[in-house]
């Protein structure tokens, strides 16, 4: 029975815990280090080899250059200004007044986030085109009149469509911090005299605003990072952002030191207010997460619930129904333009893009092994990670915490920029090859992983482990028998959602294709520039159901899993 | 020989020492509880004694084998014990059975022995029925059964408990602790039990180790702790007492004459365990409240009668708790629910010698 006490043992115990750091470090070489540190020798070394700041000076110098940095700063600020005024009432109104439709709401909100903004861009295309866009048409015969009301192709159109899929975040950090929020709070000013309305300005407002900035943040880090809309509303029109300027420098003539400079404050941006945003959270959430302890009560608008309630439609019917329409109508139509009618309606479209066009069913097969390969490689490493970080106290942890949580400030052009920079030559040659794409995937997405688990982690209570441990478990195998089977529907769901995000993934593709490497996004861009709007429409539609499917079907599993680990 | 020796442990957490220069031996078969505060490092010393955390200072010793000293830590795994936590522990991911044939499955147990022994500590626990439920179907009550079940059932050298009753409501918690009790006596297993709750000590446990800023204050069984308190600290912490402080007048072999501050005098019998210092000297005395007979009419005895004031009353249900003011002290008194007195009235109380306890710091 008695145990043999050698030095042997407990070495081996050590060994197990060390093994999965070459794991983790080679990867957080080749997926952050590695591609940053050559972006960044890169914006200022001139190809001859000269230290210089000059693609920094012609930030602010180039007339074109310095164009597309205000166009983003304004686009982000106007899109975060609407999403403010978007967000929070409707968050308001279905967290704590008594409209009905609140789960439809809350849905359709989710929807919209989930759809990728480019394609909303070009079904705003259709809507709200100068020339046939069909509200500028209906406009136009309804006053017959030539006045164009909106043109879709300008900065105030892309800063609108953008916004429609970038408020989701200040109306779901805004819903959650009002749905968590300790109801006495409210009940303790009500009491004291307080009206309802006046509760909602003096208590509720200040204690959600930690929420309200948070969400804001991140819809301006969002809005600032796309590259979709602008490419597809902008750049024919020679408006240009931050983004589809780098897009530009990559291609003709390219220009690799100046992009690279030009990813650098957009990387630096997104870092200062991501840092900002969690130490302000720390310091002020704690009033607001103490834990549901009351329903709170609703306030009844009476009449001024159906005005709620139509701006909440509202919002929904700019941001996911009528693009969704349009599109369907599109991709179901002989011949986009022609008359509405019975007789224009098929379902070619879908046919084409499945069976008879080799570009989509390529682009198909490359994102199912892209998305399924980065999605199960990032759980993979995400999950070694966390459990070297959270469940050691071993060399290097923080270092590797840091490294996956830094990808989270790098906006997906950005990262396209550093991979290029990497591996377009010897000795890491994977530029035209599909494995360029993967690599970038992995990097965008595996920060979410890593966070999924090792906050599921931090909610492991660490006695579970103990327990298996004193029991006789060695380290490793409690990891193995007990914590990895409790995380089991984190790493699920956190598949799901790097599979879907990779699924339509645009922004680091755009970059990093290569003929026979398309995914789905750049093959909706192609037909997008060839005018194939019909089998454009129809693909769109396919990648979209696709989206909400594992969406809810991911939805559901975490709902569970909340019910079944408490 | 002893089951469990550990030899002036020491466990800092940075510039807090938690454990400091702790030694305790535990004989086998023996049930030992350390008791106090919250930060006192009860928990810590388990802690050390499973493994989980490497020590300072000192050394830990398992029937003759050195398991956790200054270089080296056993690991958990390889000890041989077996603990119940606070939070139950229980795997939401197996069932009842899965949790407890857990350990033995980790030993290699054959599978008709892990049915059988698995089967005999659910009956011991009474979970019997309960085997194929996941634990999120079980009440508080019945997940703490599981986990004492899976330390029991892989038959641990020494078994550690860590609170395991402090998440439980007050009726359970009385209930659990005689079967607890009952079942560590019908194993005759060695066991540490770490609880801020005296009473439960005293129910459950063979010895009390009273502790304090990480060291021991006293140690010794339910009644010694509770009736001898070596120390103001003790005697507050277990139960409820009077303390007061005052100079000896007058003392010899066998008795001592006390003076407060206001010139009352007290005769005290001399502690067992301990001689009177000097004349002169500054000394405390415990006086439990429940010792001290309060009356209307004058007591006759000797000595220790005192006349005062009742100033406060709370009514407990089977007692009173009376407060009691002499001169300037003022003293908690315990009577029947029965004995009725009012307050601001005038009433005397007698304190046998023998029940006033010389605390020695």
């Amino acid at each position: 029975m008695r145990t043999e006490i050698t030095a042997k043992h407990t070495y081996r115990l050590d060994l197990m815990k060390w093994f999965l750091f070459p794991i983790g470090l080679a990867a957080v070489m080749i997926l952050v280090v590695f591609p940053l540190v050559r972006m960044f020798k890169g914006s200022v070394f001139t190809p001859e080899g000269q230290l210089s700041l000059v693609y920094f000076q012609n930030i602010l110098n180039d007339a074109a250059l310095f164009e597309a940095f205000k166009n983003s700063m304004m686009i982000a600020v106007g899109a975060t200004l609407i999403s403010l005024i978007a967000g929070v009432p409707m968050a308001w109104a279905v967290s704590r007044t008594d409209i009905p439709l609140k789960n439809f709401i809350r849905n359709f909100t989710t929807v919209s986030m989930v759809t990728p903004p480019f394609l909303g861009a070009i079904a705003w295309i259709f809507l709200l085109g100068p020339g046939s866009g069909k509200i500028n048409v209906l406009f136009k015969n309804l006053f017959q009149t030539n006045i164009t009301l909106f043109n879709i192709f300008s900065l105030e159109g892309i800063t609108f469509v953008i916004s429609m899929y970038v408020y989701p975040f200040v109306f779901i950090y805004t819903a959650s911090a009002l749905d968590n929020m300790d109801a006495n709070l409210e009940d303790a000013a009500n009491i004291l005299g307080s009206s309802k309305w006046k509760t909602a300005f003096k208590i509720t407002l200040p204690l959600v605003a930690p929420a309200i900035i948070s969400g804001a943040i991140l819809s301006f880090l969002e809005a600032l990072a796309l590259f979709g809309v602008p490419a597809v509303l902008g750049m024919s029109r020679g408006i240009f952002t931050l983004t589809t300027r780098i897009y530009q420098l990559f291609n003709y003539p390219p220009n690799f030191e100046q992009g690279a400079a030009m990813a650098i404050p957009l990387i630096i941006i997104t870092g200062i207010l991501l840092i900002f945003q969690y130490m302000y959270l720390r310091k002020k959430q704690f009033t607001i997460i103490s834990g549901k302890s009351s329903q709170p009560m609703l306030i009844r608008l009476g009449l001024a619930k159906w005005p709620v309630l139509a701006y909440c439609l509202l919002i929904i019917l700019l941001s996911v129904i009528m693009p969704y329409s349009m599109l369907l109508l599109i991709s179901l139509s002989k011949i986009w333009g022609a008359q509405l009618s019975l007789s224009n309606l098929t379902l070619d479209n879908f046919e084409f893009i499945l069976f008879r066009y080799s570009l989509s069913q390529r682009s198909f097969f490359n994102s199912f092994f892209l998305s399924f390969a980065a999605a199960t490689l990032a759980v993979i490493l995400g999950l070694i990670i966390a459990i070297y970080n959270k469940r050691t106290e071993n060399l290097g942890r923080r270092f590797l915490h840091y490294m996956m949580v830094l990808p989270f400030a790098i906006p997906g052009i950005a990262m396209a920029v550093a991979f290029l920079w990497a591996y377009i030559k010897p000795p890491f040659n994977l530029y035209g090859t599909i494995w360029i794409l993967l690599v970038a995937y992995i990097a965008r997405r595996i920060p979410l992983c890593y966070m999924n688990c090792s906050d599921a982690m931090g909610q492991i209570n660490f006695e579970l482990e103990e327990s298996a441990r004193i029991l006789g478990a060695s380290w490793f195998k409690s990891i193995l028998k007990i914590t990895i089977p409790l995380l089991k529907l984190s790493l699920v769901s956190g598949w799901m959602l790097v599979f879907i995000t990779s699924f339509r993934e645009l922004s680091a593709s755009i970059l990093l294709y290569s003929p026979n490497s398309e995914v789905i996004a750049v093959t909706i861009i192609t037909l997008f520039e060839e005018g194939e709007f019909e089998a454009l429409a129809a693909l769109s539609i396919i990648i979209l159901t696709i989206t909400l499917f594992f969406i809810a079907g991911s939805r559901k599993l975490v709902g569970k899993g909340v019910a079944q680990v408490s | 020989m002893s089951k469990l020796a550990i030899k002036n442990l020491t466990k800092k957490f940075g510039g807090f020492t938690a454990v400091d220069d702790f030694s305790l031996t535990i004989q086998e078969g023996e049930f030992v509880a350390l008791v106090g505060p919250s930060g006192c490092g009860k928990t810590t010393t388990l802690r050390c004694v499973a493994g989980f955390i490497p020590i300072d200072d000192g050394e830990i010793i398992l029937s003759d084998k050195i398991i956790s000293s200054k270089k080296f830590m056993l690991p958990p795994e390889r000890r041989n014990m077996a603990m119940v936590f606070q939070s139950y522990a229980v795997w939401p991911h197996k069932t009842v059975f899965k949790n407890i044939s857990f350990g033995l499955e980790l030993r290699k147990t054959p599978k008709s022995e892990i049915r059988d022994r698995v089967m005999r500590s659910l009956e011991l626990t009474k979970l019997k029925g309960l085997e194929k439920r996941y634990p999120n179907a079980l009440s508080g009550g019945q997940q703490q059964r599981v986990a004492l079940a899976r330390g029991l059932v892989v038959e641990p050298e020494i078994l550690l408990l860590d609170e395991p009753l402090s998440n439980l409501d007050a009726t359970l918690r009385e209930e659990m602790r005689f079967d607890l009790r009952e079942i560590q006596q019908k194993l005759k297993i060695t066991s540490i039990y770490v609880t801020h709750d005296q009473a439960e000590a005293m129910v459950i446990a063979d010895r009390i180790v009273v502790m304090k800023d990480g060291k021991i204050e006293q140690s010794g069984n339910a009644r010694e702790i509770y009736h001898y308190p070596q120390s103001r600290f003790v005697a507050g912490f277990v139960g409820t007492t009077n303390l007061l402080t005052g100079t000896i007048q007058e003392k010899n072999e066998t008795a001592a004459l006390l003076k407060f501050s206001e010139g009352i005098l007290m005769k005290l019998k001399s502690s067992e365990t301990g001689l009177m210092p000097d004349i002169g000297s500054e000394v405390s005395v415990s006086i439990r409240p429940e010792s001290i007979l309060l009356q209307k009419d004058k007591i006759e005895a000797a000595e220790n009668v005192y006349q005062g004031k009742i100033i406060g009353k709370t009514f407990l249900g089977d007692t009173y708790d009376y407060r009691f003011k002499m001169q300037n002290e003022i003293l908690r008194v315990q009577t029947t629910s029965h004995q009725e007195f009012e307050i601001d009235s005038e009433a005397y109380i007698y304190i046998d010698p023998q029940f006033c306890k010389y605390v020695e710091k």
